[in-house]
């Protein structure tokens, strides 16, 4: 058998075609990467740039602002600039691998309660930015959101959504009912109203809503999850037991089983559909049926006229709800550190905040004294709670300051799931309780180290 | 040369085309240009595979938040994982949704691939629109299924309650994903209907080749149809589903969009898989450490299946009558 | 008679071919593929009805939602005007598809051939370590990955550009692609290659001018799954590139028209029809020459 022209032979002719089908895919693919170049941007003739990521808000015309402004300091300073935008629950798997690579973007918008604990050692202190803002706005409303572990500011307090109880009026007066000023007033309205069709809308699953609502619940009946220096799990208690019963007769007498499959957009649609009777969420649902225009079904009204938002209701121990705070950071490995913060004094100028705060049309409140009874919120009755919230609204983690470890009881749905637990009958409350405690203290002992 | 004598053969014998070498030619075996040949493959794996994986195991064995100094703590994240509950249940989870929804998709992926071998009319609409839920973008087909299982909208509930005769049963409303075992049973629903494509169209090309020398030998001996299948299709099939079946079930071991949009892991952690805990773990508690841990819980018995399976698949030749 | 029943590839039945009980094949056939077709397609069906729906529609929880009464194209416009769907998305991502699918196959080629036919050292386990790379989830391996996308982009600019994606697309489609491919070069028969070597012809070009022609049906194959599997990409794609421009469809859909609890369903589901329509065209243009190949693969 011959040797087959793998070295010496046939250098003639097999060789020839090698060099022609070469030499063409040569020209061939040099034609395409000229193209292809053409859209990427030459490695080399990087000059600075300023880079802002940020979740993108459920208004979008105050992103349109925020990004307005960023251009705006970009010329006066003379940099370029860049904002990107991200879906928020996606933010923390971008937020992980700029960490990871200790590369990426230089102001952060970052939306979950305790993303300055978590991600401390990654993001520059900022107790100068802070407090010099909290001087010319009126003082800062809580002190205790944007710290990291050692008390230092992460995160400058950006603005916090609330959650007022969005009810359907028209309903309410057909069952001869006034608005509700207690939980229990909430258990006996929505039974009457769940009898006709209109159950009222809280969420026992994986989503933020359910997070934020059981806790408000949970405070207003006395119940805590952890002592107030933020270490000492405290939620196995009478009271919170309470609450997870009242809970579970809340279910029974009130809901649909459809609550436990629902996602942060179900309470809007159940709303705004007309089925649910009321809902504890931000003004989000309110909006959006204007937007749409959507209709009360059987009729030709628009349900937004019937839709109004009163504050959260009052349980044996106070008025307590949840709320969602969110900041401005800047990573500790960029670059343009001193620049970043220079945006950030910019953006919290007063006529700039004020700025980005009318865009976001009422959705955003703000931390600073000054702007808490600011004229959005009087633009229209269906906005006048927000500056009484306000003094009942706390951020995740009350009594304690928002932790990593409260960050992972929340992202593990610790609450959602045991109070799930007990409406269905699957646990006792006291179980259910328990459980929780359990849970926690395996997550509070795995961050005290950390 | 016979058929079956020339499928025997899974190489070409070059040993005596060669001439004459050195020794350690010899060694690393007659084709070296073997090597050339898988270069550019084991670069791009080993930079971009080998090299993470590796980081990976030494997240899973070491401690500290994302970004973090790391130090050696061997199997410690394995031990606290297994003492977690919701950990334990996402075992089960996992096991119960892999082994149901590979199973559908055999078994269906093999019935469908015999139809479509048997359509010869109309075959342009049949294969390309049995493939389409595989061609489809996953992150938005999943959001269709959303809707089509919504608490509030669902559309089967609707169907079930306004469209005759279904309507005549007064069954439901039915909370597909909010009650826990249709919960999972909903994402492996979804999950067989996106991989049932794949199945098919894959075992229908294993079906092509099989010749039809081997049919026609077999009926004038008399064979019924269900004794060609079983006897013939099915043991000519074997390589072709033992592969198609083992990167379905790594695929869907895997799967992570499904759950993270249809339930993120609800109702009561019922539907959290490997991924999704994995994803809770290490990207949103910034515990890398347990996150890596969980995702490879399973590296270690996969990495003897796959063994198993490539062996097994090796040594069988396609026509090894 | 014996090669028309290889082309079409139905096994024959010399017996009983009576007209009646081909009819009754037929339509138990063609009945049986029904379920399976309205299976495959009432999802999308869903989609397309949701996405010519108005809002009001779409909100009614009394209104069928199996037809839409009031159709609207306004959710397309809405796509084309107030996003970047047609102008960079769709763009970026069949660049990707294309660029990473073309790298992988080319890649894959020369490695299934090389564990298909070759004998060296080391070939069964790197035919292992090649598949061995699948069982780890892309979503633990995006993070270490990060560390070497930052390492490359010292030298070239390939952060926050699709450069990244055709970089380690690669990843999870070469392994599929080589092992798919093995087997199809495995059913090439060995003599036809051996006639080449006898004829003079090198390695390469053996594989290139004899096998591969033979097993191109396979190569097909592995072009469209390798195709459709980086238009799929989400996590990758979300994670490498932030910039407005540079999006892929899947994430600039996600992230432009679910904002904070608010869904834009219409335009959600508008977007789904048309990220599909590329893939679906190229599935049916290339359906054809994959069916014809399968069938003149056949013949032996």
């Amino acid at each position: 058998m011959e040797a087959p022209p793998s070295t010496q032979d046939g250098l003639s002719e097999t060789a020839l075609s090698r060099r022609t089908f070469l030499r063409s895919s040569l020209t061939a693919s040099a034609g395409l990467t000229g193209i292809l170049l053409a859209k990427t941007p030459p490695a080399f003739a990087q000059e600075r740039e300023l880079k802002l990521l940020t979740f993108a808000h459920f208004v979008p015309a105050s992103d349109d602002e925020l990004r307005r402004q960023l251009e705006e300091f970009g010329k006066q300073a003379g940099v370029k600039v860049r904002m990107d935008q991200v879906a928020h629950l996606q933010l923390p798997a971008v937020l992980a691998s700029e960490v990871q690579g200790q590369k990426g973007h230089d102001i952060l918008g970052l939306s979950r309660f305790a993303m300055p604990n978590l991600y401390a050692k990654q993001l520059a202190k900022l107790d100068d930015l802070v407090e010099k803002i909290g001087r010319e706005a009126g003082g800062w409303v809580n002190k205790e959101v944007g710290k990291g572990g050692d008390g230092q500011y992460r995160g400058v307090p950006w603005f916090y959504v609330s959650f007022p109880i969005a009810v359907r009026t028209d309903l309410l007066s057909e069952v001869g009912e006034e608005l509700p000023e207690t939980w229990e007033d909430v258990r006996r309205i929505g039974q009457k109203l769940k009898a006709k069709g209109h159950p009222l809308g809280i969420a026992y699953s994986h989503c933020e809503d359910s997070n934020h609502t059981l806790r408000g619940i949970i405070w207003s009946f006395g119940g805590k999850e952890v002592e107030k220096d933020g270490k000492t799990v405290a939620i196995n208690s009478k009271e919170t037991v309470e609450a997870y019963k009242f809970l579970k007769a809340l279910y029974d007498d009130a809901m649909d089983a459809e609550i436990m499959a629902w996602d942060d957009r179900n309470n809007n649609v159940c709303l705004n559909s007309g089925k649910c009777s009321m809902i504890f969420n931000p003004i989000s649902a309110y909006i959006s049926a204007r937007k749409d225009n959507a209709l009360i079904p059987g009729t030709e009204k628009p349900i937004h006229l019937v839709i109004n938002h009163i504050l959260p209701p009052k349980g044996p121990a106070g008025r307590y709800m949840s709320a969602a705070p969110n900041y401005v950071g800047v990573w500790e490995f960029s670059p343009l550190k001193d620049l970043a913060k220079e945006f950030i004094a910019y953006h919290f100028k007063k006529e700039n905040y004020e700025k980005h705060l009318m865009a976001s049309e009422g959705y955003n409140q703000s931390f600073q004294g000054d702007f808490t009874f600011h004229t959005v919120y009087a633009s229209s009755p269906k906005y006048y709670f927000h500056p009484y919230i306000a003094s009942y609204s706390h951020a995740p983690g009350w009594p304690g300051s928002p932790t990593a470890a409260a960050e992972v009881v929340w992202d593990k749905f610790i609450i959602p799931d045991t109070v799930a637990a007990c409406a269905t009958g699957k646990q006792t409350p006291e179980q259910a309780v328990q459980a929780a405690e359990q849970e926690m203290k395996r997550i509070y002992q795995r961050y005290a180290e950390g | 040369m016979a058929l079956s004598e020339a499928h025997n053969k899974t190489f070409i014998d070059m040993s005596t085309a060669e001439p004459v070498g050195r020794r350690w030619r010899r060694a690393l075996g007659p084709d070296l240009d073997g090597y050339g040949f898988v270069l550019p493959a084991a670069i791009i794996m080993t930079a971009l595979v080998v090299y993470p994986f590796c980081l990976a195991l030494w997240f899973s064995l070491s401690d500290g938040m994302i970004g973090e100094t790391r130090h050696w703590i061997g199997l410690q994240n394995f031990v606290y994982i297994l003492q977690d509950h919701i950990f334990l249940q996402t075992i089960r989870n996992t096991i119960i949704f892999a082994v149901s929804s590979v199973v559908l998709k055999s078994v269906f992926g093999l019935a469908l691939a015999l139809l479509l071998q048997r359509a010869t009319r109309w075959k342009r609409f049949f294969r390309g629109s049995v493939l389409i839920p595989f061609v489809a973008p996953t992150a938005l087909t999943t959001l269709g299924w959303w809707l089509i299982f919504d608490p509030t909208y669902s559309h089967i509930n609707w169907a079930l309650k306004h469209i005759w005769p279904l309507s005549l049963f007064g069954l439901g409303p039915y909370q597909w994903l909010g009650q826990e075992y249709l919960a999972l049973a909903a994402c492996a629903f979804v999950n067989f209907w996106r991989g049932l494509p794949f199945f098919a169209v894959t075992i229908f090309a294993g079906l092509v080749a099989i010749p039809a020398q081997i049919y026609e030998a077999a009926e004038t001996d008399g064979a019924s149809a269900w004794r060609k299948f079983w006897h013939i299709t099915l043991p000519l099939l074997r390589p072709v589903l033992a592969v198609v079946t083992l990167f379905s079930t790594i695929f869907t071991l895997g799967d992570f969009n499904i759950v993270y949009v249809l339930t993120r892991g609800g109702p009561m952690n019922s539907t959290h898989l490997f991924a999704t805990y994995s994803f809770t773990e290490g990207i949103l508690n910034h515990d890398i450490g347990v996150g890596a841990a969980i995702a490879l819980f399973l590296f270690p018995l996969l990495f003897v299946i796959v063994i198993f399976q490539l062996r097994m698949v090796r040594k069988e030749t396609s026509y090894g009558l | 008679m014996a090669s028309s029943a290889i082309a079409v590839g139905v096994p024959v039945q010399v017996k009983t071919k009576t007209p009646t009980w081909r009819i009754r094949q037929s339509v138990v056939t063609y009945v049986s593929l029904m379920p399976y077709v309205a299976f495959a397609l009432f999802p999308l069906y869903i989609t397309l009805v949701t996405s010519v729906k108005t809002k009001q529609e779409i909100n009614n929880q009394n209104l069928s939602p199996f037809w839409a009464l009031g159709m609207t194209i306004d959710n397309y416009k809405y796509l084309a005007q107030y996003t970047h769907f047609f102008d960079h998305w769709m763009i970026n991502t069949l660049l990707v598809a294309v660029l990473a699918t073309g790298i992988s196959v080319v890649i894959g080629i020369l490695a299934a051939y090389a564990l298909a036919r070759l004998r060296f050292r080391g070939v069964e386990a790197f035919g292992v370590a090649v598949f061995v790379t699948y069982l780890v989830p892309t979503s633990l391996l995006f993070l270490p990955l990060i560390n070497v996308i930052n390492f490359l982009d010292k030298f070239l600019h390939i952060r926050d550009t699709y450069w990244s994606l055709v970089i380690t697309y690669p990843t999870f489609l070469i392994p599929f692609v080589t092992w798919l491919l093995m087997g199809y070069f495995r059913t090439v028969p060995v003599e036809v290659e051996e006639c080449a070597y006898l004829d003079g012809c090198g390695r390469l070009r053996t594989l290139l001018t004899i096998v591969l022609p033979m097993a191109l049906p396979g190569v097909v194959c592995a072009i469209l799954f390798g195709f459709t599997l980086c238009w799929n990409e989400f996590l990758y794609s979300l994670v490498f590139i932030q910039d407005e421009l540079h999006k892929t469809l899947s994430v600039g859909v996600v992230t432009e028209l679910i904002r904070g609890d608010i869904y834009f369903w219409g335009a959600l589901m508008a977007a789904c029809i048309m990220g599909s329509l590329p893939i679906i065209v190229l599935y049916a243009f290339f359906m054809d020459y994959y069916v014809s190949g399968l069938t003149a693969g056949a013949i032996k």
